[in-house]
């Protein structure tokens, strides 16, 4: 199959289709490594993470090993983990602080700036040997936006404000759910699934799979007394551009907070009433719907947001395996015990302990087994081509697959940038 | 949790019970009778499972991979013999391999138990160990053991063979 025939998109008949092999091939898999992940913004961390100087957290990022450093500058750095002289990790450990670290293979020592601040046996190196050039090294561009910290392993890549565009809004919406700002608590989730890392992208922004397969998921609301409904005339699905995409959620009956309600005193309820008042004041009759609601979103390649309480990367491990890491975010500027429930709604609800996740692995797991089937050639996603995008249509997926596209074959732009314009203007 | 603080003496029957009290909680959740096994905890029983990455707990706000109150227990239990919670049904068959169990405290009718566990999952075509260890409050209910809170804390880095904590652990 040739490259630019992986995708059927044809908006004139209402058409997409996806070929299964994205989904199964080495090779594809080797060049989304090189033309995605080497190429695109990808996330690193977030600045809640690394309160205190000399604090450090280790993580993978576009499969290479790195750790994410406060220096004792003040500055954030993500660095390579590995040493300038034979490789080593020079960072062994998940969390810590630490004013220097020490390589135990032969002890070179960098401080937490990423200067090589000690070499044992510095007489044994000629002049040319040049400390001052062997410190950590970075990924070759670094930006953050409002404390999310991105790398480009591109060096002619665009900014990254650019390259977010207009999903900064939607992460101001994460950002913004209060005054004080937010925070990405550590002790997230790790897990794997056995399928391709672009199933859980779809899923992650799929409103379509949610009555069937979270059926049991919706069934213990209702027992608890939670309705989940539409918001009339305002839901959507969304294209965002540069292969971002969003869905808006469900309203519940007793607010984003649904399920534990009745677990919170009312001292927390009064609060809660007053940051959804506060958000449908920041941002207005248009958005209400999704400002204090729930909208899920990606930034692309592999960042998503679930509502606005759970952060998640998706790294690819294989054509048929996948990594994810999932983070719970919340207002820095609650207290404790309103901090705790919100875990326990959504982040927790939903993880991979809760009553929705394993049911989405399962999906996944279950649709790359079928692709070894591979006499069934081609994905459908073309639902709500024709019409103004509603969240259980696949417009968003869509946009992600466009783009996917584009860098695969190296297109300044996608080659549709939309669906019909009636549909994608309304 | 240190875990190798000297338990307190313990009677053999008191041991023999709780041993066979475990045992039989075992079978239970391996022959799939969650709603017998749901009879086992106290009104105010707790059912715990921290992430990987802090398994002894954390200080502040943190999430859990479960954190189940007694409404939230009763209600994955019927989740899951409701035949709707895909990743266990069919069934997941499952074993659990349960030892190392010591009384590590007693207050009133409360006795804290330790035990190590292996609890196999064995689906489409997956042989999947979660290894850790139980922390139990038991207490007794009309002479009877109950579970007031269970916490299974598992020892792996991540969920990389599971994927999810779909069955209980
Ligand atoms: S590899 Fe790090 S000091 Fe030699
Ligand atoms: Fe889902």
């Amino acid at each position: 199959m040739e490259l630019d025939q992986l995708i059927m998109d044809d908006p004139e008949q209402g058409l997409f289709r996806v070929h299964r092999s994205t989904m199964t091939s080495e090779e594809i898999q080797r060049l989304e490594q090189e033309r995605i992940f080497d190429r695109s913004w990808v996330y690193v961390g977030h600045e809640s993470e690394l309160p205190n100087p000399g604090d450090f957290i280790r993580r993978r990022v576009a499969n290479r090993p790195m750790f994410f450093v406060h220096g004792k500058d003040g500055k954030l750095r993500p660095f390579l983990n590995t040493c300038r002289h034979r490789g080593a990790m020079v960072c062994r450990q998940d969390y810590g602080n630490a004013a220097a670290f020490q390589c135990f293979y032969h002890g070179w020592t960098y401080d937490n700036k990423g200067d090589l601040i000690g070499v044992p046996d510095e007489e044994g190196y000629a002049p040319a040997f040049d400390q001052s050039e062997l410190g950590l090294m970075q990924p070759p561009l670094v930006e953050q936006y409002r404390g999310f910290y991105f790398a480009c392993f591109d060096r002619n890549a665009q900014s990254l404000d650019s390259y977010l565009g207009d999903v900064k809004v939607f992460l101001d919406i994460v950002i913004d759910q209060t005054e004080g700002g937010i925070r990405v608590l550590p002790g997230p989730v790790r897990y794997a699934i056995r399928a391709n890392w672009k199933l859980l992208v779809e899923n992650s922004v799929d409103g379509y799979h949610v009555p069937t397969t979270h059926q049991s998921y919706m069934q213990y609301l209702k027992d608890q007394g939670v309705s989940m409904t539409e918001p009339k005339g305002r839901s959507w699905g969304m294209d965002i551009g540069h292969g971002h995409g969003a869905f808006s959620g469900r309203e519940r009956s007793a607010g984003q907070y649904g399920g534990v309600i009745d677990h919170f005193t009312d001292d927390v309820k009064v609060r809660l009433d007053k940051v959804k008042a506060q958000q449908v004041h920041r941002y207005g009759e248009e958005r209400e719907d999704w400002a204090p609601g729930r909208v899920n979103f990606l930034v692309y390649p592999n960042m998503v947001f679930v509502g606005k309480t759970t952060l998640r990367t998706i790294w690819p491990v294989s054509p048929g395996l996948m990594e994810i890491t999932g983070w719970a975010i919340v207002p820095k500027n609650e207290s404790a015990e309103e901090q705790q429930a919100r875990i326990n709604e959504i982040p927790l609800f939903q993880g991979p302990g809760g009553f929705a996740s394993p049911d989405d692995l399962e999906a996944l797991e279950s649709s790359q087994l079928g692709y070894a089937a591979t006499e069934v050639e081609w994905n459908d996603l073309s639902k709500g081509m024709d019409r103004a995008p509603k969240p259980d249509d696949e417009l968003q997926m869509r946009a992600f697959w466009r783009q996917w596209q584009a860098d695969m074959l190296g297109l300044p732009q996608a080659r549709n940038m939309h669906d019909l314009t009636k549909s994608a203007s309304s | 949790m240190v875990q190798n603080k000297k338990a307190p003496p313990t009677s053999m029957e008191l041991q023999h019970e709780i041993e066979q009290f475990l045992y039989n909680e075992a079978a239970l959740l391996d022959d799939w009778q969650l709603e017998e096994w749901l009879t086992l905890f106290t009104a105010d029983g707790t059912y715990f499972v921290p992430t990987t990455d802090f398994p002894e707990g954390y200080p502040e706000p943190h999430l859990a991979l479960i954190d189940d109150d007694m409404t939230r227990l009763t209600g994955r239990v019927k989740r899951l013999l409701s035949r709707h919670a895909y990743r266990e049904y069919p069934y997941s068959r499952t074993r659990r391999m349960i030892s190392n169990i010591r009384v590590t405290g007693a207050e009133g009718d409360d006795l804290q138990v330790t035990a190590s566990f292996i609890v196999y999952r064995i689906r489409m075509g997956q042989v999947a160990p979660y290894v850790g260890k139980y922390l139990y409050t038991l207490t007794r209910e009309n002479g009877d053991l109950k579970i007031r809170h269970r916490r299974a804390v598992l020892d792996l880095e991540g969920l990389w063979d599971h994927g999810a904590v779909s069955i209980i652990l």
